[in-house]
């Protein structure tokens, strides 16, 4: 009778064994599962001219699987070209030890390689002039702790002078004014002063710290055929941009280069970078970097042109579109 | 000291159900295994066929869409010459059909007409028109000489020196209505935008597909920064494959698959298909674990099963092994009761026949046993009967002190407990020679005791050969038996055990006894008699020494009363006065010897021995009470002690006066210097000692009268020859 119940007993014990070794096997099974890590990006959207890079950096994140709030936090900072600013904002992101963080315009850039240097906080820049600045160690290789978007920016001068060149071929006295002391204007200009040159069209630059003092150069100018904008922060500033628009359509010239409208104001074309496609490049190069890949080792990637032409504003000012021009435009307002 | 272990734990035997459960699952598990692998591996050989066709067709399709691409630059600029109006080639409209070429086509990102001569008539690029026109330069004379053939052209793929991206001239001639050559077309395209389509491309699920050039550069990859990194993969298996290939592109052929580390560093099952036109080839890559897939579900699957048909097993086996096992837990419960005490249970039969069987056998085996054990209980019973009687016999031998007594009591006893039919004791005579009967039960004892019955020691009988070897001797069945002799007296024994009654290892006699019933006696009993022989020897011997202590306790009691009696009559003769006095209430008189005094007497005694009386006469003539009687009795004790000690007491003066007279004459004769004077010396003072008239010292030497006993003649006959040479005689 014992016998007989210690083998019952026995073979309940042994059920009992196998059922609690596979619901223990379930639960560390369960407890070994990686839980998702949740990224921390910090996003420095340094010109609200572009500011929509970061949908379009968001967008195709939450394409590849970063969802915001779930696995992924931005921190949004936004500004406009304000040096200091920028420095705090890097600086609270170094401190926060964010995962990586993502930068435009150029000058944010730098102070972003700067301030995390030696941290390992990997930096993806965007909407950023690489050329004639310590920025990177080459494109396809650019070392450290970063990678971006490069932004085609002496390019874009050029095919900006010809297109103005296009539309307003009488135009011989030009007007360049740019953010004083802004890194990129110069290499800009040394790219368009022979191309300017050849064509007997001259170049006047007019450097200003804000719309202010712009207002002030611009009454000083005499005898201007046109505008020209060069990739640098201070004429996609509202403010500044308003009083060039005022001027110019007082003086009834062309605005040409980034594609503006403010208070009735309007540029004639631009040629830019599409900000959306670019923050999507950007992102395709975070997702790499968020996956494993050292950011110096990922080259940089370049953004294509892109043409904006307010066929509108062309047809106020009288200036003539030619259809193969018109054809290549990625966008017309009419 | 682990070896140890090991090797208990490997004999620790293992319990039926686990044997028969696992011996299910181990069998189940090698056929399943067996057929299954075999199943398994003619399935795995089927799907790899089937994958690398698959994967070839995965990988003509990635070609056909990387072929299209460049086919579509080609019609898309054969389209633009086609609808240019080329009757008057003017360089604003040929700059108007480049620009709408270039924004109908974003993967252009140069165009260039050329005229009959190679002269550029007009130039269109989404760049500026003052960079990046060099390398476009660099194949515009290959480009023209094979478009003045009226052949389209395209250039290998180069990396543009600012971005990195891959690029490539295509040219088509310009041609009339008549088909007459009127100039190039050519464009740069950049190849980036084929990076999207080959991202596209759709292989598997996890798979990728990539182009590479000849020398194996990486031109179109879904991870553009590797492409922009001018990544080359020649190290790869399948592209060093194309890299080192010769033979001219075959639209149709077929190309092989492998198994090789992918460019993500993954196995993977690759296959490439040259593209002919450009140079180049798309590879495929499905990593192994997708692209067999179904081999693995179809393993997994099979696994599954051989699982679960082994649980089944398992369980078909446990609960066989277990409807085995209840009939023998059972039985292991019958066992574990019976040898608990339940001698009187019957294991159950049931189960297969085997264990039924078995629960038989261990019935018929407990039954069995159950006699036996009976049996046993009944010997126990018996022996232990036996013993009791025997040590009933020790005991009563014990107390009959009387050896005359002791023998008669014993014998019949023995046969009155025993239900015996006749029991003697024989004593060995004193010469060891013969066995004396000295007690029999029965009318049968009495006449062989009557008779002085006698057996020599030694063979001839059952008794003699007892007393002869000292070993007891059993015949369980007289007919049986060679060395029985019947005897006339006692016809009915069947049955007869001689034990030998031994002391120190001395037989003093032998225990006979004889029953009327065969095996009576046997080995088996045959310690118990021979226990019970120690002990009735024990009670003979103690009997005999207890005899002669009592006969020696007599002798010397009668010597002492003898002793006693001589002295007081010595003692009493020598008294000058008779030793009786008188006491009639007024004064205490002497009385003359003889007198009779009357009344009531209470002797005075002296070691039992009678040395006098003391009498009481009263007046009334009453007699004494016990009371008065008793005290006469204590003053007579009383009396008769201090009469004896006194006497002792003289006695004991008069030998020191003797001896202290002996010492004196001794001291006397001791000064003496010679022998005469020292016999004269001794006369005289024995005389005045005694008294005596005279005393005579009379030397001389005398054959010494006793028995004639060897020794005593010897000693006669030397002390005669020691005196031989002396004067035969010296008197005075």
């Amino acid at each position: 009778m014992t016998d007989q119940l210690n083998f019952q007993i026995r073979s309940r014990i042994g059920l009992v064994v196998l059922v609690w070794s596979v619901l223990i096997g379930l639960v560390l099974t369960g407890c070994g599962a990686e839980e998702p890590k949740v990224y921390r990006v910090g996003v420095l959207s340094g010109l609200s001219f572009v500011a929509d890079i970061t949908d379009g950096f968001k967008t195709e994140m939450t394409k590849r699987g970063y969802i915001e709030d779930k696995n992924i936090i931005y921190d949004v900072q936004t500004t406009d070209f304000d040096m200091v600013v920028y420095q705090n904002i890097i600086q609270k992101f170094v401190e926060d030890k964010v995962d990586l963080i993502f930068v435009f315009p150029t000058e944010a850039s730098l102070e972003a390689k700067m301030a995390t240097a030696g941290t390992g906080i990997p930096v993806v820049f965007d909407f950023t002039l690489i050329e004639g600045i310590d920025l990177v160690d080459s494109i396809r290789e650019p070392g450290g702790n970063i990678t971006g978007v490069r932004y085609p920016g002496p390019d874009i001068a050029l095919k900006r002078f010809e297109i103005m060149q296009e539309l307003a071929p009488e135009a011989v006295r030009i007007l360049v004014p740019y953010q004083r002391g802004y890194l990129n204007v110069p290499p800009q200009l040394e790219a368009l002063y022979p191309v300017a040159e050849a064509a007997g069209v001259t170049l006047i630059e007019a450097p200003a710290d804000n719309e202010v003092e712009l207002e002030k150069v611009l009454q000083m100018q005499t005898k201007l055929d046109a505008i020209l904008f060069v990739a640098e922060p201070l004429t996609v500033n509202p403010d500044a941009f308003a009083v060039i628009g005022k001027y110019a359509a007082e003086h009834k010239i062309p605005v040409g280069g980034a594609l503006l409208s403010v208070d009735g104001y309007d540029s004639v074309f631009g040629v830019n970078v599409n900000n959306i496609s670019t923050g999507a490049q950007a992102a395709r190069l975070a997702d790499k970097i968020l996956r494993g890949t050292a950011a110096g080792t990922i080259p940089v990637v370049s953004a294509e042109n892109y043409l904006q032409i307010n066929y509108r504003a062309a047809q106020e000012l009288g200036l003539n579109v030619d259809e193969g021009l018109l054809s290549q435009a990625d966008e017309i307002i009419r | 000291m682990a070896e140890t272990l090991k090797t208990k734990r490997r004999l620790k035997p293992r319990s039926l159900t686990a044997t028969l459960g696992i011996g299910f699952v181990a069998l189940s598990l090698v056929v399943l295994l067996l057929a299954s692998s075999l199943q398994l591996y003619a399935y795995f050989l089927a799907e790899q066929a089937v994958v690398a066709g698959k994967q070839r067709l995965i990988a003509q399709d990635a070609a056909n869409e990387v072929r299209s691409f460049i086919q579509d630059r080609f019609e898309e600029l054969k389209a633009a010459v086609k609808f240019s109006d080329l009757s008057n080639p003017t360089p604003a409209v040929v700059e108007r059909n480049l620009g709408k070429l270039l924004g109908l086509q974003p993967a252009f990102r140069q165009l260039i007409q050329l005229d009959v001569d190679g002269q550029v008539i007009a130039r269109s690029s989404r760049r500026s028109q003052t960079a990046g026109s060099e390398a476009m330069d660099r194949f515009r004379a290959e480009a023209l000489a094979r478009t003045s053939q009226k052949e389209q052209y395209i250039s290998p793929a180069y990396i543009d020196e600012i971005t990195f991206e891959p690029l490539l001239v295509m040219a088509v001639p310009v041609q009339d209505i008549f088909g007459d050559y009127q100039g190039s077309l050519i464009a740069e395209v950049n190849l980036k935008f084929m990076w999207d389509l080959v991202d596209r491309l759709k292989v598997g699920q996890t798979g990728v597909a990539y182009v590479v050039d000849r020398p194996g550069n990486l031109l179109a990859f879904g991870d553009i920064t590797r492409v922009l990194a001018g990544e080359n993969l020649s190290n790869l298996a399948e592209i060093a494959e194309f890299v080192k290939r010769e033979d001219v592109f075959s639209e149709f052929e077929e190309e092989g698959t492998s198994v090789s580390t992918g460019i993500n560093g993954t196995r993977v099952v690759a296959a490439y298909v040259p593209l002919g036109t450009p140079d180049w080839a798309v590879v495929t890559e499905l990593p192994v674990i997708e692209a067999y897939t179904d081999v693995i579900q179809n393993f997994a699957i099979s696994g599954m099963i051989i699982l679960i048909i082994a649980v089944l097993a398992g369980i078909s086996g446990v609960y066989l092994a277990r409807s085995l096992a209840a009939p023998l837990h059972s039985l292991t419960e019958t066992v574990t009761r019976i040898t608990g005490g339940e001698t009187q249970l019957q294991a159950k039969v049931e189960g297969p026949t085997e264990v039924a069987q078995l629960a038989e056998a261990f019935n018929k085996m407990t039954s069995q046993l159950q006699i036996l054990l009976n049996s046993l209980e009944e010997q126990v019973q018996e022996r232990t009967a036996e013993l009791s009687l025997s040590m009933e016999v020790g005991q009563r031998a014990s107390v009959i002190r009387n050896l005359e007594e002791l023998l008669p009591t014993i014998t019949e006893f023995i046969r009155e407990q025993f239900d015996l039919y006749y029991v003697h004791v024989y004593f060995v005579d004193d010469v060891g020679e013969n066995l004396v009967i000295k007690a029999g039960t029965g009318t049968v004892g009495q006449e062989l005791l009557a008779r002085r019955h006698m057996l020599p020691v030694g063979p001839g009988s059952i008794v003699g050969q007892v007393a002869a070897s000292g070993q007891s001797i059993v015949v369980s069945d007289t007919e049986q038996s060679e060395i029985h002799k019947p005897n006339p007296l006692l016809p009915d024994t069947r049955s007869e055990l001689a034990v030998p009654l031994t002391v120190e290892g001395r037989v003093i006699g032998v225990l006979d006894m004889q029953s009327d019933q065969a095996n009576t006696f046997t080995e088996k009993n045959l310690t118990v008699f021979e226990a019970m022989g120690i002990q009735l020897a024990i009670s003979i011997d103690s009997a005999q020494q207890w005899a002669a202590s009592q006969n020696a306790q007599q002798r010397a009691e009668e010597a002492l009363k003898r002793l006693t009696r001589e002295t007081w009559s010595e003692n009493l003769t020598t008294r000058r006065e008779n030793p009786a006095y008188a006491y009639d209430l007024a004064i205490v008189s002497s009385l003359p010897p003889g007198t009779e005094n009357g009344g009531v007497s209470v002797p005075v005694t002296v070691q039992n021995q009678s040395i006098g009386e003391l009498s009481v006469k009263t007046g009334d003539g009453r007699s004494l009470s016990e009371d008065e009687q008793a005290l006469m009795n204590a003053v007579a004790q009383q009396l008769a002690q201090k009469a004896e000690t006194l006497r002792l007491f003289e006695q004991t003066q008069q030998r020191a006066t003797r001896e202290q007279i002996a010492r004196q004459i001794t001291d006397k004769i001791r000064a003496s210097g010679d022998i005469e004077s020292a016999l004269k010396t001794a006369a005289v003072e024995l005389s005045k000692a005694l008294g005596a008239a005279r005393a005579v010292v009379d030397l001389q030497v005398r054959q010494p009268s006793g028995e004639p006993d060897q020794s005593q003649s010897v000693d006669a006959k030397a002390a005669n020859e020691r005196t031989s040479s002396a004067q035969d005689t010296l008197s005075y």
